[in-house]
């Protein structure tokens, strides 16, 4: 009786055993895990839209996301991938790339770029791509570039209109300064804290504008020119006329990014140096809130820096291809015309940002001029970005007190990166 | 004659100490070591691993200027803030220690002054952020006095000051608390002989309470001299180092050269070199602390 019945239960868990392991096989999908820290600022039905849109397209594909806030991915994803566990695709900012690339943990873009679908080539920049020390480490999704945003209602208030140049933009400064009433046009975040911020959007923007270059090929300084100077100088001016909230020099070097959003979304400045991105920040904080970038500027040239978040793919990752194929997704025109439409961000597909309605955008539009420009340019990875933000800032922060010159800053400053850069 | 060593201990007490030795071991012992050894590797791409560079980088870390300047910000940063600490706990310690008309009023300010201590460091930063701020209320409080306002953490003459102070609001109601609890523990009795010989209030200060707190603010300064070296978060948040490295400290150097730049054998370095300063430092005050306590005795 006893044995009949443990036969029984042999026989049904033999069964069962069977049974999962035909569903398990039935089912076996494979498996990519997609690392990002876009659920805030994209919301997480749009990562989750993208997602399904994919295993639709692809129903042996099971992507799993894992999400990680921004400012702990870096750290985060480097511990993972060092421990062997590192996800198929990553979120990746140029910043962080140089960290993962020394580690040999990103997989080189350059033959999956080569054999890429037709409708992918016909629709991605090359240019976007990101090339270091001979190997294509990341690709982005979008880009940014950044110009001066203004208010529009604060504007019109003033009876100004917009600046279409950087002589323009002081006269308008000039115009919104009200020292009584404790009123600045513009803040800029020139603290310590936001150095990665002024060397980007401040200092690399207006270079470009004065005809510079910021670094060779190799990365080594190029910034200690003229050009450079005349940048610094320029930056210099608008503090040294009280133009800059909060009107002294040594209050400015206490002005952070948070700071300057914050003041800019409580309408208390009209005007900020930053990218499209900020439109979606604002309006967080002031929902009725109207921005719009100023025309292009143009000094000797009229191009603007170029950069992006993008993606990478791990160099551990058992499916490249497939890995690929979900980078070719994200940067389709469905997926592009979405976030475009919805999230304001200049996505990484030509055709979708050359749709006419874009022209009409009072953020988009100008953007899309600032970003064709033929003078404009891309940043490429650099090693310990956050030391070379550091350097550039702290000699800036010199000049601006006036404890050297211009010209003695950026060849201090120049000597100091290049040591970072060779050293990295 | 030689004596086993069974015979000069109870051999039975190792085995009952043997887990506490093994944990100890484990948690304290054993990351020492990696540490030492990681200071003297470096990663290798090419290896696929780490390998022996010896002391290359030492040699790195001590020719680079910015490790020299957060040595000597860090050491500013420590001393000022042992400093405010001990200059604001001691005398409020005094004075909740004090007879007060009201037990009950007294009770609220015990309470009131440990506020500062629930703050988070971050949560501290963004609060002192904002009064620091040029047009913040601080400044207007001060132009309002007819001193002008202050950049306090754009001025790199201010900056470091500024957030020791911020550092010293945030973190002496712990020291407040040690020592108002090594005041309560004098024996009354000490007091009520020096009254009876004559002693004003001062007099009983110098010579009862400042001699019976001594091994406590000992303890004090070693445990604030322990946190403020290495402190990181409350500064980072405020400046992240600036203006112009004014306040960039040796915590930061490791934060960046080893977390995020990952260099993890460089990181280690900076480390090992830390906790050599502080061990030299730390020593170097119990032995005098020590030699004047004997002297005095």
């Amino acid at each position: 009786m006893n044995i009949r019945f443990l036969r029984s239960i042999g026989l049904v868990l033999l069964l069962g055993l069977l049974l999962g392991a035909t569903m398990g096989l039935c089912q076996a999908k494979t498996k990519l895990v997609w690392a990002e820290w876009w659920d805030p600022e994209w919301g997480e039905d749009t990562v989750e839209w993208i997602v399904s849109n994919f295993e639709e397209e692809h129903p042996d594909v099971d992507v799993e996301r894992s999400f990680v806030p921004h400012d702990q991915f870096n750290d985060k994803l480097l511990t993972l991938c060092q421990a062997g566990d590192c996800p198929d695709i990553m979120g990746m900012e140029v910043t962080w790339s140089d960290a993962f690339n020394r580690l040999g943990l990103l997989a080189d873009l350059t033959p999956l770029a080569a054999s890429a679908s037709e409708k992918f080539n016909s629709q991605y920049n090359p240019a976007w791509i990101i090339n270091y020390k001979g190997k294509a480490i990341m690709a982005y999704l979008y880009t940014n570039s950044y110009g001066v945003i203004y208010n529009v209602k604060l504007l019109e208030e003033a009876g100004l209109q917009p600046p279409t140049d950087w002589e323009e933009l002081k006269d308008t400064l000039k115009a919104l300064h009200d020292p009584v009433a404790k009123k600045w046009g513009i803040a800029l975040p020139f603290a310590m804290k936001s150095s990665c911020h002024f060397m980007l959007y401040d200092f690399w923007t207006r270079l470009i504008q004065a005809g510079g270059h910021m670094v060779d090929e190799n990365g080594l300084a190029r910034f200690d020119s003229p050009a450079g100077v005349r940048t610094l100088e320029y930056w210099k001016s608008l503090l040294d006329e009280n133009l800059v909230y909060p009107g002294t020099v040594k209050g400015a070097l206490a002005t952070g990014e948070k700071e300057f959003r914050e003041l800019f979304a409580a309408e208390q400045v009209a005007m900020i140096l930053s990218g499209p991105f900020e439109k979606g920040v604002a309006l967080e904080r002031n929902p009725d809130i109207q921005l719009a970038f100023t025309p292009p500027f143009e000094d000797c040239t009229g191009g603007y820096l170029l950069t992006g978040s993008g993606i990478a793919i791990s160099s551990q990752t058992e499916h490249p291809e497939l890995a690929w194929a979900f980078f070719e997704h994200l940067v389709s025109h469905k997926v592009a015309t979405k976030m475009i439409e919805e999230k304001s961000l200049t996505w990484a597909n030509t055709a979708a940002l050359g749709a006419p309605e874009l022209a009409e955008d009072p953020m988009l539009g100008p953007y899309a001029k600032m970003v064709s420009n033929p003078a404009s340019r891309s940043w490429i990875a650099l090693p310990s970005l956050g030391d070379l933000c550091g350097v550039i800032m702290e000699h800036a922060q010199e000049y601006f007190l006036g404890l050297v010159d211009a010209e003695t800053a950026l060849n201090e400053a120049a000597e100091e990166w290049n040591a970072v850069v060779s050293g990295g | 004659m030689r004596r086993r060593l069974s015979d000069r201990y109870d051999t039975k007490g190792f085995l009952f100490l043997a887990p506490a030795l093994i944990l100890l071991l484990l948690s304290i012992a054993f990351p020492l070591f990696r540490v030492i050894q990681r200071s003297l590797q470096e990663y290798s791409t090419q290896a696929g691993g780490f390998k022996y560079v010896w002391f290359n980088q030492y040699q790195q870390l001590f020719s680079d200027p910015l490790f020299w300047i957060s040595v000597r910000n860090t050491f500013v940063f420590t001393l000022g803030s042992i400093a405010l600490h001990l200059g604001l706990a001691y005398p409020i310690a005094l004075l909740l220690n004090a007879k007060w008309p009201n037990v009950k009023v007294r009770n609220f300010f015990r309470g009131a002054f440990i506020l500062p201590f629930l703050f988070s460091p971050p949560a501290a930063a963004l609060l002192w952020g904002i009064l620091f701020r040029p047009l913040g209320p601080l400044n207007y409080g001060l132009s309002k006095l007819g001193i002008g306002s202050i950049a306090f953490l754009g001025d790199p003459s201010w900056a470091l000051f500024s957030v020791m102070l911020v550092n010293s609001w945030v973190y002496f109601p712990l020291y407040m608390i040690l020592i108002l609890g090594g005041l309560q523990s004098i024996p009354r009795i000490l007091y009520d002989a020096a009254r009876v010989d004559g002693a004003n209030w001062f007099q009983r200060f110098i010579f009862v309470t400042l001699p019976q707190m001594r091994t406590l603010v000992i303890t004090v300064i070693l445990i604030d001299f322990a946190t403020s070296f290495i402190h990181f978060d409350l500064v980072w948040t405020m400046t992240k180092g600036g203006p112009m490295r004014s306040t960039y400290l040796i915590s930061f150097f490791l934060y960046e050269k080893g977390l995020r730049d990952f260099r993890l054998g460089y990181g280690s370095a900076v480390g090992v070199v830390i906790a050599l300063i502080m061990a030299i430092c730390i020593t170097a005050y119990v032995l005098i602390a020590i030699r004047r306590e004997e002297v005095t005795a």
